[in-house]
C-alpha cells in the first residue's frame, strides 16, 4: 500500500512541476506590444482627421483648461501615465465618452451636460483613461480585425476603411474583462486622487434612469454590458469612503458655456 | 501482501487467443472513446466503466487490462474535462487568458500523450498474453483484480476421490 502512495505522490508531483513549470516559462508575447508606440501615433493623426472630419470640436481654450485641471489631479492618482494626453471636447448629443489613439481622448457635449459635478466627469475620463493605459483600443483592433491588417492600415492609410476603424473606436465595444479592468484601475486612479470613485456609480445610475426615459442616444451605457453588474462591482470595490476634495471648477458656468 | 494472498497470474500459453483479444479492446476501445469524448471527456469514462463492467466476469487476465485500463484514463479525463471548461469560461464568458491556463494546457497535452504512448504498449503486451504495468495503476489493479476472495475458496466444490 505504501508503495502505491509512493507512486501517487510521484505522479502528482511531476504533474504540479510540469503544470507550474509551464506556467512560469510561458512566453506570453502579447500581441498590441507588437504595434509600437510610434505606429500608435501614425494611427492617432489619421484617426484625428477623420473625428475632426465628422465632429465639431468645441473652443479648445475653454475646455483644454477645464480638462486639464481634471486631468492633472487623475494623474496623482495614476501609477503610469504612458501617454501625452490629449482631451478633445466635441459638439454631439450623444451621451458618449472614448478612447482613441496614442492618449487621444473625447469626450461628447450630450454626455458633460448630464453630469452634475466635474467629479463625475472625473470619474468617466478616469476610466477612459484606465483603457487607454491598458492599451485596450489597440487590444480590440488586433482582436478584431488582426494584426497584419492593422498594420497594413497603419501604412496604407486608406480613408474607407479608417471611416469603419473610427466607428468601431467611438462605439467603444470593449468586452466585459476589458471593462471591468478599466473599472478597476478607475477606481485606484479616483481613490489616489482623493474622488469619490462612487462618482462612477452616481453616473451610472442617473444613465440607468434616463435609459429608461430615452432608449436612444446613450452610446456610453449602451456599449458598456451589463450595467447592473458593473454598478455592483463598482459599489463593492469602491472601499471605505474618503474626503473628497472638490475640483476647482464652477462646473453649472462650464456647462452654460457649451450651449 | 503475500503471493499467497494472490491468484496465480496465468502465463500466454494458458491463455486463448479471445481472451488476448479482449484485453487489447479494452486499451484500443478507449481510443475511440477519446475520440467520441474530445469535446465532453466525461463520456469516454462513461464507456471505459461500460466496458470494464461487460468483462468483469471474464478471466482475471482480461479482468486486469479493463481496470488498468479504466483506472488510467481517470486522471487524464479528469484533466480534459477541467480543461474544457476552463476554456469553454474563456471563450465564452471572457476569463483572462492566463499563463497559468497555458501551462495547465500543456500538462494536459503531455498527460494525453503519456497515456496513449502507454495505452498503446499495454495493448500489445495484452495481444500477447502479457502482463503489464502502469506506474501505481498497474500496481492498484493487480491488487484490486488478483487478490484472492473468501468467495473464492467457496468456489472449489469438486475435488479429486480420496485415495
Amino acid at each position: 500500500m505504501n508503495k502505491n502512495l509512493r507512486d501517487l505522490g510521484l505522479i502528482l508531483i511531476v504533474a504540479l512541476i510540469i503544470w507550474a513549470g509551464f506556467t512560469y516559462f510561458s512566453t506570453t508575447t502579447e500581441k498590441q506590444d507588437l504595434v509600437s508606440l510610434e505606429q500608435e501615433a501614425d494611427i492617432a493623426d489619421f484617426f484625428n482627421n477623420q473625428i475632426f472630419r465628422e465632429f465639431d470640436s468645441v473652443n479648445v481654450e475653454l475646455t483644454d483648461s477645464v480638462m486639464d485641471v481634471i486631468f492633472e489631479r487623475l494623474s496623482k492618482g495614476m501609477d503610469t501615465v504612458s501617454y501625452d494626453y490629449d482631451i478633445y471636447v466635441l459638439k454631439s448629443d450623444q451621451v458618449n465618452a472614448f478612447t482613441a489613439f496614442n492618449g487621444q481622448l473625447f469626450v461628447f457635449t450630450g454626455l458633460i451636460e448630464q453630469t452634475e459635478s466635474a467629479e463625475e466627469l472625473a470619474a468617466v475620463l478616469a476610466h477612459e483613461l484606465a483603457h487607454a493605459e491598458n492599451r485596450h483600443v489597440i487590444k480590440n483592433l488586433v482582436k478584431e480585425i488582426g494584426l497584419n491588417s492593422l498594420i497594413l492600415i497603419i501604412s496604407g492609410g486608406d480613408p474607407v476603411v479608417m471611416q469603419e476603424i473610427t466607428k468601431m473606436v467611438v462605439s467603444s465595444g470593449f468586452s466585459r474583462r476589458m471593462e471591468r479592468e478599466a473599472d478597476e484601475y478607475a477606481i485606484q486612479y479616483l481613490r489616489k486622487a482623493n474622488i469619490n470613485p462612487n462618482r462612477l456609480t452616481q453616473f451610472f445610475l442617473k444613465l440607468k434612469q434616463k435609459n429608461r426615459e430615452l432608449p436612444e442616444g446613450l452610446e456610453w451605457i449602451s456599449s458598456h454590458p451589463a450595467l447592473k453588474e458593473r454598478i455592483e462591482f463598482v459599489t463593492e470595490n469602491a472601499g471605505d469612503s474618503i474626503i473628497e476634495i472638490p475640483l476647482d471648477l464652477e462646473w453649472d458656468k462650464f456647462k452654460n458655456s457649451l450651449q | 501482501m503475500t503471493e499467497e494472498n494472490y491468484n496465480p497470474i496465468p502465463q500466454p500459453n494458458e491463455i486463448d487467443i479471445r481472451e488476448k483479444e479482449d484485453a487489447m479492446g479494452a486499451y484500443l476501445m478507449m481510443f475511440a472513446a477519446l475520440g467520441v469524448g474530445l469535446p465532453l471527456p466525461i463520456l469516454n469514462l462513461v464507456a471505459a466503466i461500460i466496458y470494464y463492467y461487460i468483462n468483469k466476469g471474464k478471466s482475471l487476465f482480461v479482468r486486469f487490462h479493463s481496470f488498468q485500463s479504466l483506472l488510467s484514463q481517470l486522471p487524464t479525463s479528469i484533466l480534459n474535462a477541467i480543461a474544457v471548461f476552463w476554456g469553454a469560461r474563456i471563450v465564452f464568458f471572457d476569463y483572462a487568458f492566463t499563463d497559468v491556463f497555458k501551462g495547465y494546457l500543456w500538462l494536459v497535452g503531455i498527460a494525453n500523450l503519456i497515456y496513449i504512448i502507454f495505452s498503446i504498449i499495454g495493448a500489445v503486451k495484452a495481444r500477447k498474453g502479457q502482463m503489464y504495468y502502469f506506474l501505481f495503476f498497474g500496481r492498484v489493479s493487480y491488487q484490486s483484480v488478483f487478490r484472492r476472495r473468501e468467495t473464492d475458496s467457496l468456489k472449489v466444490v469438486n475435488q479429486p476421490p480420496k485415495m
